[in-house]
């Protein structure tokens, strides 16, 4: 989507059932996405905020700084006071903002707090089509006749599926769309034979019975879709994980890093979030602190060797 | 169910009136207007909520015109197309005409688009899939060979101008490796020049530079402080481009691309192929009014059916109603009008309710727009430059954009000063990115067969259609210079 | 037939920088049989081609654009360096914004370019001139800061406070 504003919305909450716990110095924090309002990002970061609130008793407000793919919230989020205030919502895109441009600040000059979540990516093709599994996709593009599909030219969906073709030994084309909806149309209308995307773009089809699932491209199954085997155990080695999580600015304070550590698991566990985020098909993914900035360096790294190796980026 | 009617038209109302103060706010998108009400309809009932969100959308695509023609400034990009004859006719003292124009064919085109929603979205669904990428390159092809009858002018002039538009449109991402090309590093230009700061910049700010030459300018003729709808004769005038009009949006809004704006350019070069009046056009046509903007009122409508019953969005307006269905928990798709069908119907009787509302608010509000215009000529210009540089930086919230667009004015000012038309360059930014990206893809799914393009039947037909009217125009240019010489 | 002349060259030299900058992307393994460079070269030589066929014109001497009423006005000849001289001043004054804006706040800046562009426009500077200047950047903030939420820059005065 190439809309971009600044939105700050305060989210309304009721504070009365707050729980005992230690106090978080902020009594209200801020969550910045590059998503415009209605993007992925942002409809699940405000579906997040009354949750988080009710289980931080503090006040979670969300707000939208879209604008150079990301490149103006890292910028923003650089600058800003490592008081525990303002998060910036991570999700992969701003590892590729960071590698495919060069802008002001990087994901290296922002510090991993916590993962909360992976978006599980999927592969799919239309219920009509005569593909019923990931393997008679594979047989067809043996040979360049394969016609596989990604939402966007330099995205985790492509660098997922380039990976696939390497590893699974075939050369289909891989076409990329103005995002996952244009794709959607021409996996539906069969000139794709496959197409890669998230859950969640895919649910009107797949509640209609109109796209058929493949192969889940992570490490274990789907709560939801248990019958669908992931693509390792269809004997390829490929798993991706769309992350979402937060960072913030260099130098946050170690008990600000513990309080997210501890409150990120018990938001997991909340009930009532709990029914939310399983209906929308989110993988709780909790990584405390150490091993999520490991994570995002691996990350990064594994990015920019892709990306360094077929050319995008020198 | 009173009380459900009565919160429907509440919601229609607010969000017709939030929508025209949005859409005819240059830089404030149609998208952007919705997506800032977004925060506030989390806490609504769903059905008001949406409804206020596409009554939103429905005010944005008539709200663009306002200023189309009273300042020659379009709000939105399907706006670009009115400002041809609309602010021609405002230089005649015919603003109040224009408007009345505007709001009533809206509204017609508004039904229109409706009615199809309402009876046609599953044929019309089936249709948007057969869509392919080959088709897409098509329908831009076919929206670029207008520019062979826009420049009749010069048609050399007209095609470079034509070119370097779509030499703007290269600017940005690389559709297939997601390069950066031609943005000199700089995270400004990563998603590319907007449409719409183009056309601000081409439009508004070069107009402004080519009036501060003129000295000794004298006050406009006094306007009349009114709306004016059309009488009965030029009802019938205009019935035919507004039919041209809404069977363009309705495909149009199907369509995932160029949204209004491709339908709106269609529709004006359709409109005047069809009048008995071809030589008004570009001094005051009012069929030059009634045909875009009955197409970018019935987009806002039709864009609805591949969003409700495929779940996919055609535009970024689309996109943020999405948005707001998914955060209610709604999901658009086949089984939504199954299992939500009460949400659907409130939808309809809400749009219903949103196209009255456009001419209700529409007529009020269209008085004090036109004093507002019709203040001493110093003031007007310095508030004129005040809502450019305001608007064109909410694009992106950034300076840079704010740069760009003076830079713009001054190409607009060149084009003007070169008398080179205006409307080809444009035409190549809105479509040069359609058009690049879907020939690539057809090639790459095509492995590099050229055939594609006759292959695929629909591609076939508009790259026939495109072919047939650049013979024309040029048939039309040798006969026009043949005549003159 | 200068002006047309003029368009010509500015077409072949813009035609001649952005295939410039068109050869000098760099190949991708990602890279479809067209290229991101494709398109953009033909461009330029469709773009070239044209210009060079309106110099050709041009020189030629033959009337490409009929001057018709309907062609945009442009500036007469008599006086004309003087009057292309007044956009400049109106564009400067843009750029003065733009460049002050984030430290001057989007308020008193608007008021500023309002209140310059109105005196530079014919205007007298008198006391209306700046209460309305005042006043309509204060009301473009209500519009565009409060309403809309656009977050124009508010300036250093936040700070001074």
């Amino acid at each position: 989507m190439r809309l971009a504003l600044l939105v700050l919305a305060v989210v309304a909450l009721l504070v009365s059932s707050v729980a005992a716990q230690a106090r978080y110095p902020k009594s209200v924090v801020i969550l910045t996405t590059h998503s415009s309002p209605g993007g992925g990002s942002d409809v699940f970061l405000r579906e997040m905020a009354p949750h988080l609130s009710r289980v931080m008793g503090i006040t979670v407000v969300v707000e939208n700084v879209a604008g150079g793919s990301g490149a103006r919230a890292m910028a923003m989020m650089a600058k800003a006071k490592p008081d525990g205030g303002t998060f910036y919502a991570t999700t992969p895109t701003f590892i590729y903002t960071s590698l495919l441009s060069s802008p002001a600040a990087r994901y290296t000059d922002l510090e991993p707090i916590v993962n909360v979540f992976f978006d599980p990516e999927v592969l799919y093709t239309a219920a009509s089509s005569r593909f019923k599994t990931l393997q008679q996709v594979i047989d067809q593009a043996r040979g360049g006749r394969g016609r596989w599909g990604a939402g966007n030219p330099a995205s985790l969906e492509r660098q997922a599926l380039e990976r696939l073709k390497q590893r699974a030994g075939v050369s289909p084309v891989v076409a990329t769309f103005e995002g996952g909806g244009d794709m959607l149309i021409n996996v539906l209308n069969q000139t794709l034979d496959m197409g890669i995307g998230e859950l969640q773009e895919i649910r009107g089809q797949l509640d209609a019975g109109r796209v058929r699932l493949l192969a889940v491209v992570g490490d274990e199954r789907l709560m939801q879709f248990p019958d669908v085997g992931t693509v390792k155990e269809q004997g390829i080695d490929l798993s991706v994980r769309k992350f979402r999580g937060l960072a913030g600015p260099k130098g946050m304070p170690r008990e600000i890093v513990a309080a997210w550590e501890a409150a990120v698991p018990k938001l997991l566990a909340d009930p009532a979030y709990r029914q939310l985020y399983t209906r929308n098909n989110l993988q709780p993914g909790f990584i405390p602190h150490a091993e999520y900035v490991k994570f995002m360096s691996d990350f990064g790294g594994q990015t920019q060797a892709f990306l360094k190796q077929s050319g995008v980026i020198r | 169910m009173f009380s459900a009617t009565l919160i429907t038209v509440v919601a229609a109302f607010a969000g017709v009136s939030w929508g025209i103060l949005g859409g005819a706010l240059p830089g404030i998108s149609p998208s952007i207007t919705m997506a800032l009400l977004l925060p506030l309809t989390y806490s609504m009932d769903p059905t008001a909520a949406i409804v206020m969100l596409a009554s939103t959308y429905v005010g944005a695509e008539y709200g663009g015109s306002i200023p189309a023609i009273l300042i020659r400034t379009p709000g939105t990009n399907a706006a670009a197309a009115t400002v041809i004859d609309g602010y021609a006719m405002k230089q005649q003292g015919r603003a109040g005409e224009a408007l009345g124009i505007s709001l009533y064919s809206g509204f017609v085109g508004g039904l229109f688009g409706l009615g199809v929603l309402v009876l046609l979205t599953e044929p019309l669904s089936t249709l948007a899939l057969a869509f392919t990428p080959p088709a897409y390159c098509a329908l831009g092809v076919l929206g670029l060979s207008v520019i062979a009858s826009l420049a009749r002018e010069s048609l050399v002039k007209g095609l470079m101008a034509g070119v370097i538009g779509l030499m703007i449109s290269t600017v940005g991402t690389d559709p297939v490796t997601g390069l950066s090309r031609f943005t000199f590093g700089s995270p400004d230009l990563l998603s590319g020049v907007p449409a719409i700061l183009v056309m601000v910049g081409l439009f508004a700010v070069g107009e402004l530079l080519v009036q501060s030459t003129e000295r000794g300018w004298v006050q406009p003729a006094p306007e009349r402080a009114r709306i004016r709808f059309p009488g009965p004769a030029l009802w019938r005038r205009i019935a035919l481009p507004q039919a041209i009009g809404s069977v363009i949006g309705t495909f149009e809004g199907l369509m995932p691309g160029g949204g209004g704006a491709v339908s709106s350019f269609l529709a004006y070069n359709e409109a005047r192929r069809w009048s008995r009046h071809k030589e008004e056009f570009g001094h005051g046509s009012p069929e030059g009014i009634a045909a875009p903007e009955a197409a970018n009122n019935t987009v806002a409508c039709t864009a609805l059916v591949p969003m409700l019953s495929l779940g996919i969005p055609s535009s970024n307006s689309a996109a943020v109603l999405l948005g707001g269905f998914l955060m209610h928990g709604l999901i658009p798709g086949p089984m939504l009008f199954v299992s939500h069908a009460e949400v659907v119907d409130g939808l309809y009787a809400g749009l219903l309710a949103a196209n009255i509302a456009m001419v209700i608010v529409g007529y009020v509000i269209m008085g004090p727009c036109i004093w507002l215009v019709s203040r001493p000529r110093p003031y007007l210009t310095a508030f004129i430059y005040a809502l450019v540089v305001s608007g064109v930086f909410a694009i992106e919230t950034s300076l840079f954009h704010v740069g760009l667009v003076l830079a713009f004015g001054v190409v607009g000012f060149g084009l003007r000063y070169v008398q080179a038309p205006l409307l080809p360059m444009v035409l190549g930014v809105v479509l040069g990115f359609m058009v690049e990206s879907n020939y690539r893809r057809a090639l790459v799914l095509s492995s590099g067969d050229h055939m594609t393009f006759l292959q695929d039947p629909v591609s076939a037909v508009f790259l026939a259609l495109a072919l047939l009217f650049v013979l024309g125009s040029v048939i039309g240019h040798a006969r026009t210079r043949r005549r003159q010489a | 037939m200068t002006r047309d002349l003029g368009f010509g060259c500015a077409g072949l030299a813009l035609a001649g920088g952005y295939y410039a900058l068109a050869a000098a992307i760099p190949d991708s393994a990602l890279a479809d049989a067209v290229g991101p460079a494709g398109l953009p070269a033909i461009y330029a030589f469709v773009l070239a081609g044209l210009s060079l066929i309106l110099i050709a014109q041009s020189i030629r001497g033959r009337p490409v654009a009929p001057v018709s009423a309907a062609a945009p006005t442009a500036p007469a000849s008599a006086s004309a360096s003087q009057a292309l001289l007044r956009p400049v001043g109106l564009l400067l004054m843009g750029a003065v914004y733009v460049s002050v804006v984030s430290s001057l706040g989007y308020v008193v800046s608007l008021a500023g370019l309002i209140f310059a562009v109105t005196w530079y426009q014919g205007g007298s500077v008198t006391r209306q001139a700046a209460i309305v200047s005042v006043a309509g950047a204060a009301l473009f903030w209500v519009l565009f800061v409060r309403l809309l939420g656009i977050p124009h820059p508010p300036g250093v005065w936040p700070d001074l406070f």
